[in-house]
C-alpha cells in the first residue's frame, strides 16, 4: 500500500474514533439527564431487537450455526490493543 | 423511593434519578423502570453463584449497558474465582436447577460436566451457559487466572438493581482502564461512557495507577485533571 493511502486510511480511522468519543460523551450526558427514561426508551430498543433476534433463532439450523460460530470465536485470541493504540497515538499528534 | 434519596448527602452521591451511589457501602443503587433480557440473565446466573457460594465480578461491556449504555452485548462475562470440579459441578446443578444450558456440553450430565471443566475452564477457556432457549446474550464464565481478575473480584463493587437484587461488578475505575487497553471502538466508547457518567465517584488516583499499569495515556477521557 502507498504512504498515500494509508494516510488516507489513517485520517479516516481517526475521525471514526473521534465520531466514538463525542457519540459516547452524548449518551452518558443524556442517561445522567433523563434518569429512569433514558432507562425506558433503551431499554425498549433493546427488548424489540431481542424478539426480532428470538424469531430468527426459532430456526433450527440458524440456532446450530449460531452456536457453532460462537464456540469457534471463543477459540480465537482477542484483538490486541494495537488498533486502540495507533488510531489513538494519531489522534494525539494531530491535536498537538 | 422518598426524595430525600436523590440529593447528594453526606456520603450518597446522587448521578441522575436512576442511580444513586452510597459511599459508605461501596454500593450503587440503580432504579429502572423494566429489565432487559440481559438484566434478567444477569441477575439469575448471579443468584446461582451466590447460592453456590463462589465469588465472581462481572466484567467488560455489560458493566456500560446495565448504567445505560445504548448498545447491545453477546456476552455477560463473569469472572469467578478459582474454583475446584466438584465446587463447578455443584454450580453446574444449581444453574440447570434455574434454566440454564451449557453451550460447551450437556449440563445434565455430571461427566459433561466434568470434562468441560478439565477442557475449558482449566485450560484458561471460558464456559458459555444459556439461560432458556435464549442464545444471545449468554453467559461467558471463567477462573480468575491472573493478577487483575483476582483484583476485580476482591475489589468489586455492589450494584443494587430496584431492590430486588444485586451483582457485583468490577471496579469503575478498572474497568474504564482496561476497556481503553482493550483499544476497540467499542470499547472506547464504553470507556468514555463510563467515566463521562460516574465522573463524580470516580477515584482519579485509581485510575491514573491502572492506567499506568496497563500502560495506556487516559487523556482520551477528556477529564479536566489530566
Amino acid at each position: 500500500m502507498t504512504s498515500v493511502h494509508e494516510k488516507e486510511l489513517e485520517a479516516d480511522r481517526r475521525r471514526n474514533l473521534e465520531d466514538v468519543i463525542k457519540h459516547a460523551r452524548w449518551e452518558a450526558e443524556a442517561a445522567r439527564r433523563l434518569g429512569r427514561r433514558w432507562f425506558e426508551l433503551r431499554d425498549e430498543w433493546l427488548i424489540k431487537a431481542h424478539e426480532a433476534d428470538k424469531e430468527m433463532w426459532e430456526d433450527a439450523r440458524v440456532r446450530e450455526a449460531l452456536v457453532k460460530a460462537i464456540l469457534a470465536k471463543d477459540r480465537v485470541p482477542r484483538a490486541s490493543r494495537t488498533q486502540y493504540s495507533k488510531a489513538y497515538q494519531t489522534t494525539q499528534k494531530s491535536k498537538g | 423511593m422518598a426524595k430525600e434519596f436523590y440529593r447528594d448527602e453526606g456520603e450518597r452521591v446522587v448521578i441522575s434519578d436512576a442511580i444513586v451511589f452510597d459511599r459508605r457501602g461501596g454500593v450503587i443503587y440503580l432504579f429502572k423502570p423494566r429489565l432487559t433480557p440481559e438484566d434478567v440473565i444477569a441477575s439469575k446466573f448471579a443468584a446461582v453463584i451466590d447460592e453456590a457460594g463462589v465469588r465472581y465480578a462481572i466484567v467488560a461491556g455489560y458493566i456500560a449497558i446495565l448504567f445505560g449504555r445504548a448498545r447491545r452485548s453477546d456476552d455477560i462475562d463473569f469472572v469467578l474465582e478459582y474454583l475446584g470440579e466438584d465446587k463447578f459441578v455443584n454450580l453446574c446443578r444449581k444453574a440447570r436447577r434455574a434454566g440454564f444450558t451449557m453451550m460447551q456440553g450437556n449440563i445434565e450430565s455430571e461427566e459433561s460436566v466434568r470434562d468441560v471443566y478439565r477442557g475449558y475452564l482449566v485450560r484458561g477457556y471460558s464456559v458459555r451457559f444459556m439461560y432458556g432457549d435464549i442464545i444471545l446474550p449468554n453467559i461467558e464464565a471463567k477462573l480468575a487466572t491472573t493478577s487483575v481478575h483476582r483484583y476485580v473480584i476482591f475489589h468489586s463493587i455492589r450494584v443494587v438493581v430496584n431492590n430486588e437484587y444485586t451483582l457485583r461488578v468490577s471496579p469503575l475505575e478498572l474497568q474504564i482502564a482496561y476497556k481503553l487497553y482493550l483499544g476497540s471502538d467499542k470499547d472506547i466508547g464504553d470507556a468514555i461512557f463510563l467515566y463521562t457518567l460516574f465522573k463524580k465517584i470516580i477515584s482519579l488516583q485509581e485510575l491514573h495507577m491502572w492506567c499506568g499499569r496497563l500502560g495506556v495515556d487516559c487523556g482520551v477521557l477528556g477529564g479536566d485533571n489530566w
